[in-house]
């Protein structure tokens, strides 16, 4: 926990440093920003486009979006607060652009094109013997997309953006016990929506 | 864990305590082994990168096109200058800065005399405009308003927040 917080103030200390040298002019250093983010951002904007090449897209539009509005972050603030407020309404945005469109109840597509449908209620008497460990992902990745859009988005945040939850409180402006109220909902949720026996 | 010192807080069940351990172990396995951005990702971004706003107040930010502007210039100099110069280096150098004056002006005085034949062609137009041909220029305009409309709106659709 202690050696964590003292990773985080470190990165926090050096994106600042990264963000002042771009800012004077210094524009390479955008690539390793981009290369210190894009793994979590990617993941989290993942869970909300369900489709690698939109959640690729995704992700770019918004790193372009931040090296445009680079003047505009504040450095008494975390860099990833700003980032991954500005991914989540792209992310949110994404959604409501393809919301015409019906999502179906399956997993994308496998490597081989081939897709599978997911019922959480199948019953199965053993599912940890039976599911591998990529249907085991694919019923995660289904429940998570079966979530309310609010708890979707924190347990993104908690998980795949792998944001401590101060941050996730000051991203979403709520008090910290909010937070890990409403993350523990979504947590409950969540095993609701997975097949029996996986958690 | 966090998660756990909350639940503890807020009295929950110790069955309840161990499943929403159990999932966070489950989530942060499958996070760690979930696809990740394509390696080339950073250097993409960083190629694509759009000429922002704040970098037009940046001086660096105009040694690039400042270099350009005056290599082409000495080179357009050098070009003309050299080969005059032989015969009288002043008089070279006034056909040099005429010739640049009328590459820089001539867009704007082309415009500026194209006026009077524009205000002339609409009168002629105007005379001469049957109601077939009137609906026939109505429709191509809306029909081009349309498509302009609509590319506007998908890239402004596509415009990260």
């Amino acid at each position: 926990m202690w050696h964590d917080a003292v990773v985080a103030e470190k990165e926090e200390r050096d994106d600042a440093e990264l963000v002042r040298r771009i800012l004077a002019g210094e524009g390479a250093h955008f690539e390793t920003l981009v290369a210190r983010y894009q793994t979590r951002l990617y993941r989290f904007i993942s869970r909300f486009t369900r489709d690698a090449e939109d959640a690729r897209d995704v992700a770019q539009e918004v790193f372009l979006k931040v090296y445009g509005a680079l003047d505009g972050y504040d450095p008494r603030y975390r860099f990833s607060t700003w980032l991954f407020r500005i991914a989540g309404n792209a992310a949110i945005d994404h959604l409501r652009r393809r919301r015409g469109r019906t999502v179906p109840l399956e997993t994308p597509p496998d490597e081989d094109g081939e897709t599978r449908g997911i019922d959480p209620r199948d019953g199965r008497p053993d599912p940890l013997e039976d599911l591998s460990r990529r249907r085991l992902r694919q019923a995660i990745d289904a429940a998570i997309a079966r979530l309310p859009d609010d708890y979707r988005e924190l347990i993104s945040l908690r998980h795949y953006g792998e944001l401590p939850y101060e941050e996730i409180a000051e991203l979403k402006g709520m008090p910290l016990g909010t937070v890990k109220n409403k993350l523990f909902r979504a947590r409950q949720a969540l095993r609701d929506l997975l097949p029996p026996g996986i958690v | 864990m966090e998660s756990e010192e909350h639940m503890i807080e807020t009295g929950a069940a110790a069955a309840e305590i161990e499943l929403e351990r159990k999932l966070e172990l489950l989530l942060d396995e499958m996070v760690a082994s979930s696809p990740a951005a394509p390696p080339d990702f950073a250097a993409r971004a960083a190629t694509r990168r759009p000429f922002a706003a704040w970098e037009v107040r940046l001086a660096s930010a105009w040694k690039v096109p400042a270099l350009a502007g005056a290599g082409l210039l000495s080179a357009s100099a050098a070009v003309f200058v050299a080969p005059l110069g032989q015969l009288a280096p002043q008089a070279a150098l006034t056909v040099w800065g005429n010739l640049v004056t009328a590459a820089l002006s001539s867009s704007a005085s082309a415009a500026f005399s194209a006026a009077p034949a524009l205000a002339a062609a609409g009168e002629v137009l105007r005379g001469s405009v049957t109601p077939a041909l009137g609906l026939l220029v109505l429709g191509s305009g809306a029909i081009f308003g349309a498509a302009t409309f609509a590319s506007l709106r998908r890239r402004t659709a596509r415009a990260p927040h």
